[in-house]
């Protein structure tokens, strides 16, 4: 583990850096893949379930980018996939034929390949940092779905190998990349609510995991890789189903449940409104302990964000100071209070965060100039560890004290031994 | 020691009486756990976790360790069925201690595939020196490779020092090698390192291993046997990456060397190192890091001088304001996207001057710049510059005014609306529309009111924009005062502003003498802000006297709010869409209700939809909207939403829909 200070002093000299990222594109002609067809991003596609269509569609319509391989464990979706690739670039072409994608069961065979430059991670969050860290040791740059990681100590890891091994990792926490959010963080971090004190943020709930009876896995179905680095359960369709209303999303196996959904999002814009993106909260306690109504963590500084508060105004996140008020939502909405805060100019010496419009492309425009993205690995690191020590405290039922520059839990050893999950052989790298 | 031994005591008769309470407890819930109907099973699971918390508390020791020995004596019970034993152990995994390592070994080496994958998983996690052992002695005799890398892992994470040994010799082994490269690399003692050494730092997962030792060694303290190694890995590193983590490690471990490595990495060529060597710079220098590494910018390619302008400070600005005049192109961009981070007053003459040269492609980034750049003096000499000087710059400072929303310059833009260039006053009127506000709606409507025909849209904006929108009202209609001609000049602004004094004023135009005037209050009704302009506007779609045209101008007014104006109830939305339906004249504007229809997801709206269904004229949109209705009310209405969707498929053949139609049915 790497000092604080370092971590720090990188961060806001990376964050420094990107913030005119919204700029038009800068690309020495140098920092393509060298290996890649015509000079372009070589790229693999990891997990093509239903989070990839978007990152596919936008990957196949570059013209810097050639998608060389997609990989999943369900063979239909990766044969599928890579004709869906072949189709579109067969399209692009005036002899309407394409060959050239190759479909993978196992991500090894595609971070291997030294023609591919960077991969797209969209897995269940279990396999994330393996995948991740894999392709980072092997030179490849990354982009992976939130949250970033299944344990805190994976992320710790994945923030280090990202910044020894000069690779570009992005998180896909795409609310960064959204105005409103970005205006509402400009907002807050400049004091123009005053003090913030209280935050309400929007997860929803998912049904209880389930112990499901053993059905025969499907044909053309890697169901023990799928599984991968969790423990072994007899197979079941609810227990790997991609569903944004729960499937394995519900299961404490291979998430934080709400907290590594809705909360990988919205406890990121919390952290990146409050300037905390290389540090966190100091304290989480779980909705019931001591009669707790909302699940609660809890700032040095006071402020608290409370989940599911229902007084959120209709939006997604509310944040309440001691002038006044931002609500903000997706679909651009921002509601402020007073309302002239909505169109606050920022004066000339206000913070202005790092400005993304499109949050792929900023990862594609990042690999291409070495420079920094709007959500890297560390901000995605500190953002999942708030998702995963709620889920703990959830789990034990008990308020957790965390000490963010240490990256420890304070006073409670067995609930340390959360801070990683030992995982099945032989998936057990890292 | 009175107290002392009173205390053992008490600890002893709590421990005793804690083993009793679990035992019995977890005894009652074993056949829960191993329930026949599997579902079933999750209760009891949730109540053993819950126990395991519980007992695990901060202060419990005592309680923890009786749970410990209750588990592992269940764990390792033949006669407990297989599911509980399993659930058991997964709980060992996060509270055992040593107290359960003799029972989970017998796990280990059991034949049960998946307890014996549980019991390695809880021996990882167990702090007792003792579950090394266990580990240990399991690698020593396994023969399945997948079951060897576990293992090897688990030593690994433990740091089990001991097993160095027994882990090297799975190195050369083509499955189990890269894992044992790790597990030595996190083991990090000198006879790790060694082994790594011997197996050759050019494999990659050697080369991985040796970083990870470095890490641990420098996370110590031990910066001497970190530099050795981290100057071993660099020397024989083989693919960027691991160069570059090589370079990353070693500039940590020996500070002195670190500027050397960190300007050979910059000056060479290979982009990951760059990254890497900028990384290791901010670490090493701090706050100095600018002071740094600007002197080496001249000797810097293309690619590092752009990663390099990313993270400099303010003190280089004359370097990067030098930079903006870079043979390469993308780095002249890279530079004007610094100043805009980091310039001074200084840089916003080169800004303007690159904003205004139209045949560069550096144009758009010094005008992105020219809105971001920092401070007072900046923003200072960017007003200065929209006063004087040739047009062309003036017109780049008024629109870096607009884009920066520099209020301060507000009461100046006035004076550029009436300059003599017209691209001036062009760029001033934009620069009004992009942040008036309350206090400009009166002089933007006087601009208005003189003919102004460019104040209209800054007017627009700022009524938008304005807090108090009752006073803005007045503001306007006490300029019109009794004049019909005038407020018609105002009906844009006065839309925008809402209000029941407005609503008034432009209901009256609807009756003024003038055709056009009364049309184009009819059209400002249909862009009102809100959905209080319905009513006038059904009044006039339900009169017979109302003219063709101001007819139609009402329906489509009317169907806009109703499908705009959210804030309104759906049931009130709903009401009005079926009332216009009756007022329409002709299949055109039946055809123009149904879409609003189809925007409004209620009960009442799909039973208004179905008579259409039938029409021949008017089933084509009436199956767009009933789809497009259906799909929104699936959400909230399934039975009404299915309902209208089946009427939609025995309606129409057109295959689009059809599939729609389905994907409603199968919700």
């Amino acid at each position: 583990m790497t000092t604080h200070t370092t971590r720090r002093q990188f961060l806001k000299s990376a964050a420094l850096a990107g913030a005119a990222l919204g700029f038009p594109t800068i690309v020495p002609s140098s920092v393509f893949g060298q290996n890649a067809p015509n000079s372009r991003i070589g790229m693999g596609l990891i997990g093509l379930g239903l989070m990839m269509g978007g990152h596919q569609g936008h990957m196949l319509g570059r013209d810097d980018v050639q998608v060389l391989a997609v990989c999943d464990v369900h063979r239909n979706r990766r044969e599928n996939a890579r004709q869906s690739v072949e189709r579109a670039y067969a399209n692009q072409r005036a002899t309407g034929a394409y060959k050239g994608c190759e479909a993978y069961n196992e991500f090894e065979r595609v971070v291997e390949r030294k023609d591919i430059d960077a991969v797209v991670v969209v897995t269940p969050d279990h396999w994330h940092a393996p995948i991740s860290v894999a392709a980072m040791r092997s030179g490849k740059d990354v982009y992976v779905q939130k949250p970033m990681t299944l344990t805190i100590r994976e992320g710790r890891i994945m923030s280090d190998t990202a910044r020894q091994y000069g690779a570009i990792l992005q998180v896909g926490s795409q609310q960064r990349s959204e105005r409103a959010f970005r205006k509402a963080c400009e907002l807050v971090r400049n004091g123009y609510i005053g003090k913030v004190h209280t935050i309400y943020a929007g997860l929803g709930e998912f049904a209880p995991p389930r112990t499901l009876p053993e059905q025969p896995i499907p044909e053309g179905f890697d169901y023990d890789r799928w599984l991968g680095p969790t423990p072994w359960y007899p197979y079941n369709e609810a227990r790997v189903k991609g569903d944004y209303g729960g499937g394995w999303r519900c299961f404490w196996d291979y998430g934080s449940r709400k907290n590594g959904d809705w909360g990988a999002h919205h406890f990121d814009i919390i952290q990146w409104a409050l300037g905390m993106d290389d540090s966190g909260p100091a304290e989480f306690i779980p909705k019931g302990y001591e009669g707790t109504e909302y699940q609660t963590h809890i700032y040095r500084d006071g402020a608290k964000v409370l989940r599911d508060h229902p007084d959120r105004k209709g939006h997604m996140i509310r944040f309440i100071g001691e002038k006044g008020e931002v609500c903000v939502s997706r679909g651009d909405r921002l509601d402020t209070t007073p309302v002239s805060l909505k169109d606050q100019p920022l004066a000339p010496n206000d913070v202005r965060l790092y400005a993304s419009n499109h949050h792929e492309d900023n990862w594609v425009q990042s690999i291409k100039t070495r420079k920094a993205n709007i959500c890297p690995a560390e901000i995605g690191h500190r953002t999942a560890t708030i998702c995963h020590l709620s889920g703990i405290a959830e789990r034990l039922k008990r308020p957790l004290k965390w000490d963010p520059a240490k990256e420890e839990i304070l006073g409670d050893a067995e609930a340390s031994r959360w801070l990683d999950r030992p995982r099945r052989a032989p998936y057990t790298y890292i | 020691m009175k107290r002392f031994l009173a205390f053992l005591a008490l600890s002893s008769f709590a421990a005793v009486s804690f083993a009793a309470d679990h035992n019995q407890a977890v005894t009652d819930l074993i056949p829960k756990l191993a329930d026949a109907d599997v579902a079933a099973r999750s209760d009891a699971q949730m109540q053993l976790q819950q126990i395991a918390s519980e007992s695990s508390k901060p202060g419990h020791a005592a309680e923890r360790e009786a749970l410990g020995k209750v588990l592992a004596a269940k764990a390792a019970d033949s006669t407990v069925p297989q599911p509980a034993r399993v659930w058991i152990v997964r709980q060992l995994e996060y509270m055992g201690g040593a107290e359960a390592v003799s029972a989970i070994t017998q796990l280990l080496n059991g034949n049960d595939a998946e307890l014996r994958e549980c019991a390695r998983r809880a021996l990882e996690k167990n702090s007792a020196p003792a579950a090394s052992d266990s580990l240990r002695a399991a690698l020593e005799k396994a023969t399945d490779t997948a079951w060897r890398i576990g293992l090897v892992n688990a030593l690994g994470w433990r740091g089990d020092t001991a097993s160095v040994g027994l882990l090297a010799k799975q190195l050369d082994d083509a499955a189990v090698g890269s894992a044992a490269a790790l597990a030595l690399g996190r083991i990090a003692d000198s006879a790790s390192v060694q082994a790594l050494w011997a197996a050759s730092p050019r494999r990659a997962s050697v080369g991985d291993g040796l970083v990870l030792a470095v890490n641990k060694l420098l996370a110590q303290g031990n910066t001497t046997a970190a530099k050795v190694i981290a100057q071993k890995v660099q020397g024989e590193a083989g693919s960027s990456a691991l160069k570059a983590a090589a370079l990353s490690v070693l500039a940590k471990a020996d500070p002195a060397a670190a500027p050397q490595l960190i300007s050979d990495a910059l000056t060479g060529a290979d982009a990951k190192v760059q990254q890497a060597a900028l990384a290791a710079a901010v670490s090493l220098y701090g706050k100095d890091f600018t002071s740094k590494l600007a002197p080496l910018f001249p000797k810097l390619g293309a690619g590092a001088k752009i990663q390099l302008l990313a993270l400099v400070d303010a003190s280089a600005e004359p370097q990067v304001i030098a930079a903006t005049a870079d043979a390469d192109e993308s780095v002249r961009r890279a530079a004007l996207e610094s100043l805009g981070r980091i310039g001074s007053a200084a840089s916003v003459p080169v800004l303007l001057a690159a904003a205004t040269e139209d045949a560069k492609p550096g144009k758009s980034t010094a005008e992105a710049a020219l809105r971001t750049i920092p401070g007072n003096a900046a923003a200072a000499v960017i007003e200065a510059a929209a006063s004087q000087g040739e047009a062309k710059l003036r017109v780049a400072a008024l629109n870096a005014l607009g884009g920066r929303k520099q209020t301060s310059a507000l009461p100046t833009l006035f004076h550029y609306t009436t300059d003599a260039d017209s691209a001036v006053r062009k760029a001033a009127y934009s620069a009004l529309r992009s942040m008036a506000a309350d206090a400009e709606i009166e002089p933007l409507a006087k601009l208005v009111l003189t003919g102004k025909a460019e104040a209209a849209a800054a007017l627009e904006a700022a009524a938008q924009r304005a807090n108090d929108k009752p006073a803005a009202v007045k503001t306007l209609l006490a300029l019109a005062g009794s004049d019909d001609k005038t407020l018609a000049a105002l009906l844009e602004p006065l839309a925008v502003l809402g209000g029941d004094d407005a609503l008034a004023a432009v209901v009256k135009l609807t009756k003024n003498a003038d055709a056009d005037t009364q049309d184009e209050a009819v059209r400002a009704l249909g862009s009102w802000t809100d959905i209080a302009a319905a009513r006038p506007l059904l009044d006039l779609a339900s009169s017979p006297d109302a003219k063709p045209n101001q007819h139609l101008l009402a329906l489509q007014g009317l169907m806009r709010l109703v499908k705009s104006v959210e804030t309104e109830p759906t049931s009130r939305r709903a009401d009005l869409a079926i009332t216009a339906m009756k007022s329409a004249r002709d299949d055109g504007e039946k055809k123009l209700v149904l879409s609003g229809l189809g925007a409004v997801p209620h009960r009442k709206t799909a039973d208004a939809i179905k008579p259409f269904l039938t029409d021949a004229a008017l089933k084509k949109e009436a199956c767009a909207a009933g789809i497009s209705l259906a799909e929104a009310l699936v959400r909230t209405d399934r039975n009404n939403a299915k309902a209208l969707a089946t009427a939609v498929k025995d309606a129409t053949t057109d295959q689009g829909i059809q599939r729609r139609v389905e994907r409603v049915l199968s919700r």
